[in-house]
């Protein structure tokens, strides 16, 4: 009776205590001091200092910005911005943000916009199709860059260790998407996707505008972007204060918990700037199920249904890591797109600058977070419908087969057993005569996933990585022939109704890997 | 700390500082680099107390703990014993000596309260050793001041208080933390189905319904949905009801893309209808 009463006293306790901070952590975007008036203000005549979309989806947008402007503007069509003009106030939000919640928008239908005083031609952006149905053009764009934060990576203070490599990257796929694009030269970036590492070394605020806001500046006032956490969103491995100051380790954190961030600049644990930053979705208001946190979520662009995992907190405990599981397999559940996109950091299969073997290649050194990836979760993509898993961690590109059931080390694998195969009983390689189609000949099933590696869009390096894992695809663009790319690049994913096809752009804006999934 | 001291900590750390970065193009620095720069930084300075701590949090986290030890014990003859304490806190539990670990941990926030790795160490700690009241303090110090919360911190504090040996009264404070979770991040299929198995457990099969009715709009009504409410509608013996969750899912099954979770719910589905119709 003691125990049973100590007990809940101490559940009392602990009730009081959280209840009454309950107020001041829902972090709700959902309203606004309602100005919805029918005139254009005139609060500030400066650019934000960083100005991007959020949540685009087929009725709404979040314009978010820092700066000293207190509401936003939009506007139908081409511009310019007139007298009918719908303007929201802002809410301030962490990090010293604001965010305008625009919705009853019209689906598929561009818009321009201003955020105070400041317009410009490049503030525009077209709402998501209706959910089920692919844009007018007939094609989903999507752009996904993975480790590309290298435009704030110094080593040590002032040395610039890979300076202008992710602006190549960048102009790579400028470069292809005005001249090469097969389908429509120009074509607007429909989902912007950041695969995690892109603001080295800690992901720290500033880092975050030299990196992301600085670089992409264009792109991001016009396309919703969508990030997943790297390890080096997580600041340095956690180190004992000396008495003096912590020695830096960055990227190396192991934490599951978002409220353990350090960094140089600033020693006492707290909240990871990526979720002050991003404004995600908890809810599923932009498709998808509720997941209850902006560590992971989901969200229906058009016919393409995508899904962001945390495989750098969440994963690292096993509770987390169970709930996020089982909202995974509610989600997908729920799902019934033509197409699922998932996008983590660290890979399922990989054998660049990580090594996604069980048995570490020193006696140092595995990468849980990949190796429970892969057991726990690749089994739920090939059950519930996956198309298409993006990571990077590793700088370089790496492509797989058409994969069902490889959970153990590389040298498990065997292409009959856990790939599509080709006529001649070999690995398809997913182009040409051999692309995919989505419920496999051969199982009659969908029931395989294409994995990809994406993180050479900020450098490229492989340490002792050979690019050798047997479940990747040859690479005919590798003077090596081996089975990844040693370059810089990005993917472009193109989703039609009927074909999903993923390009690895290189920084001259080359494409050097083709994948097709049919259905 | 003495003027001479602090000089010398400061060109010691520098050093550490230049032998970590300098020359380096490094992203993602691996254990086997770390370990070859701590054992230079220590040839270097044989007296720095931090550059043992940190070599023995690197044996403890890659599991090399004779050498862990070495060092802990190293790094307490050279510096104040607080320091060590958290790593070596994490060394005594990564190796289960969990009453060892409270110590440390308790040495530690005695001067840094707020630190949260620790925080969480602890409760885990006392978690281990059955002091689940301990246990409770500290997630809850936890979440009090953390400024950000997910599902899984209210599952792992509702799992902790399950795993006391009153179940009945258990049950009622886990379901108080998860809609606590609820009230705080929103309903989320990861909190409203462990509630919903809680609810069964102790065969409040309304409690049951009624959670797991809210999931129908969060979940689009999925047939996999439909399936969960019909288990429950099973278990409290309403088998008509179940038998209309089954045939709902059904018949939306056929118009979803056939993978091979939905070919096992389908075959889930016939196994219970077959069940039912025994029942009925």
């Amino acid at each position: 009776m003691l125990m049973i009463g100590k007990r809940l006293i101490a559940t009392m306790v602990f009730l009081s205590i959280i209840g009454c901070t309950l107020t001041a952590q829902q972090n709700s975007i959902t309203t606004f001091g309602a100005n919805t008036s029918g005139t254009t203000p005139n609060t500030s005549p400066q650019k934000p200092e960083r100005l991007f979309l959020q949540q685009i989806s087929d009725v709404s947008v979040i314009i978010k910005w820092r700066g000293e402007a207190m509401q936003a503007c939009l506007a139908t069509g081409a511009g310019p911005l007139t007298e009918k003009t719908t303007c929201v106030t802002a809410k301030e939000t962490t990090g010293r943000h604001k965010e305008a919640l625009f919705e009853q928008l019209t689906a598929d239908t561009a818009y321009v916009y201003s955020v105070g005083e400041y317009s410009a031609p490049s503030l525009r952006f077209r709402t998501a199709p209706p959910t089920g149905s692919p844009p007018k053009d007939g094609n989903v764009h999507v752009w996904i860059i993975g480790d590309s934060g290298t435009a704030t990576e110094q080593y040590p203070l002032g040395n610039y260790t890979h300076p202008g490599e992710a602006k190549m990257v960048l102009d790579g796929f400028l470069k292809y998407n005005a001249e090469s694009n097969p389908l429509l030269k120009n074509e607007a970036v429909d989902v912007f996707l950041l695969l995690g590492d892109n603001a080295y070394i800690d992901g720290t605020d500033k880092e975050w505008q030299g990196a992301v806001f600085d670089l992409y500046t264009e792109i991001l006032t016009q396309s919703a972007v969508w990030p997943t956490i790297g390890n080096h969103e997580m600041g340095s491995g956690e180190l004992n204060p000396t008495g003096t100051r912590i020695v830096h380790y960055p990227g190396a954190s192991l934490t599951a918990n978002p409220n353990n961030y350090m960094s140089r600049e600033n020693l006492t644990p707290r909240r990871i700037p990526y979720l002050d930053i991003f404004t995600l979705p908890t809810d599923g208001n932009v498709g998808g199920v509720a997941s209850g946190t902006e560590q992971y979520y989901s969200f229906d662009y058009g016919n393409v249904h995508f899904v962001s995992l945390d495989s750098q907190l969440s994963a690292r405990d096993k509770i987390q890591r169970d709930a996020m599981r089982g909202w995974l397999i509610a989600d997908l559940s729920s799902n019934q797109l033509d197409w699922t996109v998932v996008i983590f950091h660290h890979p399922p299969y990989t054998k660049g600058s990580h090594d996604s073997d069980e048995k570490p290649s020193s006696f140092l050194g595995i990468d849980t977070p990949i190796i429970d990836m892969r057991k726990e979760f690749t089994p739920v993509f090939e059950d519930y419908g996956v198309d298409l898993v993006y990571g990077g961690h590793s700088h370089s590109y790496e492509r797989s087969y058409y994969l069902n059931g490889h959970r153990g080390d590389a040298n498990s694998f065997d292409e009959k057993i856990h790939s599509e195969l080709n006529s001649d009983g070999k690995a398809a390689t997913g182009y040409g005569g051999e692309s995919y189609f989505q419920v496999s000949p051969g199982s009659q099933k969908d029931d395989k996933v294409v994995y990809t590696v994406a993180g050479s869009s900020g450098k490229v390096s492989l340490k002792k990585g050979k690019l050798d894992h047997p479940a990747h695809t040859v690479q005919q663009h590798d003077p090596e022939r081996r089975r990844g790319l040693a370059e810089l690049g990005s993917v472009v994913l193109d989703a039609s109704s009927t074909e999903l096809t993923a390009r690895f752009i290189n920084e001259k804006g080359e494409i050097r890997d083709t994948v097709v999934i049919r259905r | 700390m003495s003027q001479p001291n602090i000089i010398r900590a400061r060109i010691s750390l520098a050093v550490i500082s230049l032998l970590c970065c300098a020359g380096h193009a490094f992203s993602h620095p691996g254990d086997e680099h770390k370990l070859e720069q701590l054992n230079a930084v220590i040839t270097q300075q044989p007296s720095l107390q931090s550059a043992y701590i940190q070599r023995a949090a690197l044996y403890t986290r890659t599991g090399n703990y004779p050498l862990a030890e070495k060092d802990f014990e190293a790094a307490q003859t050279l510096g104040d014993l607080y320091l060590v304490s958290h790593e070596l806190g994490a060394y005594y539990f990564k190796i289960k000596k969990y009453v060892a670990a409270v110590n440390q941990f308790t040495n530690y926030l005695e001067h840094y309260p707020n630190h949260y790795p620790t925080l969480e160490y602890r409760a885990e700690a006392y978690r281990e050793i059955g002091k689940t009241q301990k246990s409770l303090e500290d997630f809850s110090h936890f979440l009090e001041t953390s400024p950000y919360t997910n599902p899984g911190h209210y599952l792992t504090v509702a799992q902790i208080i399950l795993s006391e040996t009153d179940q009945g009264n258990s049950i009622d404070d886990a379901i108080s933390i998860i809609d606590l979770g609820i009230s705080r991040s929103g309903n989320s299929p990861q909190l409203q189905s462990f509630a919903v198995q809680l609810e069964i457990s102790r065969e409040f099969f309304d409690a049951a319904l009624t959670r797991h009715e809210s999931l129908r709009d969060i979940t689009s009504a999925s047939p996999r949905w439909h399936v969960e409410m019909a288990e429950i509608l099973v278990t409290s013996k309403q088998w008509g009801k179940a038998r209309d969750q089954l045939n709902q899912s059904a018949v939306k099954l056929a118009d979803y893309k056939k993978t091979p979770a939905r070919e096992k719910l389908l075959i889930h589905i016939e196994k219970l209808q077959r069940h039912i119709s025994d029942k009925l």
